[in-house]
């Protein structure tokens, strides 16, 4: 059992697995709302973002990403939370669009000691993220 | 973050749950990245490829939009609902986009937003001053507007623009605060910039952009003859290659009359010198082969001006195309041109106008079959090579209407 710390940039507050992307991640370039895989492209395309916590490095901005992530969330085929080393604005605003709980600038190098399939608390009220 | 008495009410649902939400998406937005209050806009532009979900949400109860002025950028995807059938794209997209577009319609006609359908607002009336802020989708159209006129956008997305134009305000962050406009790195040509062809300026941009990021820069030997057309077809595709959003232009634009005001005193990170092997760069990387077969010529990256619609026809008169021909312009612009006497002749010779992202954000349908594609931009060859899987050829306008023409590329560099 692991705690950090983060600045919450959307608040809420969920339990569920990681997946761990090791690149910067956009949704209209990796994100398939139909499936919620990982398109090909991405060095682990075919793995799903599903109902899962997505923990990456940051975002790296297509206009369109808010409503491809809002097309996954009514599809139910979107991430349930984000956690991002450094976001950037369209990540962000992808999240507040989406109303999923987001953290970043967490105080540990989430992308190394978070493994995918790990199951996390995340507690967007004081910006806790528990790793079990 | 301070809000005013007035934004607390908007927060807390005192002007209905839809200005709600657009106050609440704004707030936490600029929390996220450093702001201390709002700010009121002078204008928004907006894409109006909202989910037709999303938007009925953002405007519940909204009664009028907060923002002055809004303004609609292109519709998305090589969609036009009036013309799709002549551009030839698939029926079963156009479909699918007809219905959403019909859905949405009644939301943005509610709420009084002007349909422009272009990525060039500035042309078409949404023209802020000096220091006013802004909330604009397009990189292109924030790269004019904070660069030619010296109005102050950041680099938005879709959603936050939705949110300004309703609420009328916008983060006070980034862009929009003198010390994040001054100029990073300095570009000095080694070639006289108004000899050069729209393409060519273009390739100098596309150039830049890789080079210089994210950061603002500065030219310092352009003169005063430039037109509009040559200044657009430089910065927009600044932005494609690189994400470029204030490019000044020494005793040109607004913030720039001195090398020290573009810089704030400051030294610049970097120096660049660009000349005839800076813009081959660009050529090489949608290089055409003689002879080679091209389906279709894309013009209107950014939308033509009348101007350029006006020395298009000039090529095409008493032609006939071999090729499609797509050529983006507002409705208004178009408007001008058929007065001028000059669109009839592009649609006799078979070329198709439209309202459309020329680029094909964000993910354009081509017509079957389609396998190379020329244009004179180097923002659209950077999205279309990209994001359509056809070859892309990017060259001047004389040679892509021969190429249209012939059906043939043929290089004339």
């Amino acid at each position: 059992m692991k705690s950090i710390k983060g600045r919450v940039i959307n608040g809420g507050s969920v339990k569920g697995q990681a997946i761990v992307l090791s690149m910067p991640f956009s949704f209209i370039l990796n994100f398939d709302p139909l499936t919620g895989n990982l398109k090909s492209g991405y060095p682990t395309a075919g793995e799903s973002l599903a109902g899962r916590i997505l923990v990456c490095p940051g975002g790296k901005g297509g206009t369109v990403d808010p409503y491809i992530a809002y097309e996954g969330k009514q599809r139910g085929t979107a991430p349930v939370a984000i956690l991002c080393q450094t976001a950037e604005p369209i990540i962000a605003l992808s999240a507040i669009t989406i109303d999923i709980p987001m953290l970043d600038s967490l105080d540990a190098d989430i992308v190394n000691e978070i493994k995918t399939g790990d199951y996390i608390e995340l507690d967007g009220e004081t910006g806790t993220v528990t790793i079990s | 973050m301070i809000l005013t008495e007035q934004e607390k009410e908007m927060l807390a649902g005192k002007y209905g749950a839809g200005m709600q939400k657009a106050m609440s998406l704004l707030t936490k937005y600029g929390e996220a990245f450093g702001a201390e209050r709002l700010v009121p806009i002078a204008s928004a532009h907006a894409w109006p490829i909202d989910p037709p979900e999303f938007l009925l949400d953002m405007t519940k109860d909204v009664e009028r939009l907060r923002a002055p002025l809004v303004t609609t950028h292109p519709m998305a995807g090589n969609f036009d609902i009036d013309n799709w059938r002549a551009m030839g794209v698939p029926p079963d997209f156009a479909g699918a986009e007809t219905e959403l577009f019909n859905k949405r319609l009644p939301f943005y006609q509610r709420l009084n937003f002007l349909q422009t359908y272009t990525c060039v607002p500035n042309l078409v009336g949404n023209i802020p001053l000096k220091g006013q802020f802004v909330a604009f989708v397009g990189t292109g159209a924030q790269l004019m507007t904070n660069s030619l006129l010296g109005a102050r956008t950041n680099r938005e997305g879709i959603p936050s623009v939705l949110a300004s134009a309703i609420t009328g305000r916008t983060p006070y962050m980034g862009l929009l605060m003198p010390e994040n406009r001054l100029a990073q790195v300095v570009i000095r040509l080694r070639l006289q910039a108004e000899k050069l062809n729209l393409t060519e300026l273009g390739a100098i941009g596309y150039y830049v952009g890789s080079k210089a990021g994210s950061r603002n820069v500065v030219f310092e030997n352009i003169d005063n003859k430039l037109t509009l057309e040559q200044l657009k077809a430089l910065m927009v595709p600044m932005p494609a290659s690189g994400a470029v959003g204030v490019c000044h232009i020494l005793g040109i634009t607004p913030e720039a009359s001195t090398l020290e005001e573009a810089l704030g005193g400051r030294k610049p990170e970097e120096m660049l010198e660009l000349g005839n092997e800076e813009i081959e760069d660009s050529f090489l990387k949608y290089p055409g082969i003689d002879g080679e077969g091209v389906d279709l010529v894309v013009f209107g990256c950014p939308h033509l001006t009348a101007n350029e619609i006006v020395e298009v026809a000039r090529l095409l008169e008493g032609k006939k195309l071999k090729a499609r021909l797509w050529i983006g312009a507002a409705e208004q612009i178009l408007l001008l041109a058929k007065r001028a006497g000059c669109a009839s002749t592009i649609e006799q010779a078979g070329g198709t106008f439209v309202r459309t992202c020329m680029a094909g954000v964000p993910s354009g349908k081509y017509p079957e079959g389609t396998k190379v594609i020329a244009t004179n931009s180097f923002k659209a060859a950077h999205f279309i090579s990209r994001l359509s899987g056809a070859k892309t050829i990017c060259g001047s306008i004389e040679e892509c209407v021969s190429t249209a023409i012939t059906g043939k590329w043929k290089a004339k560099r």
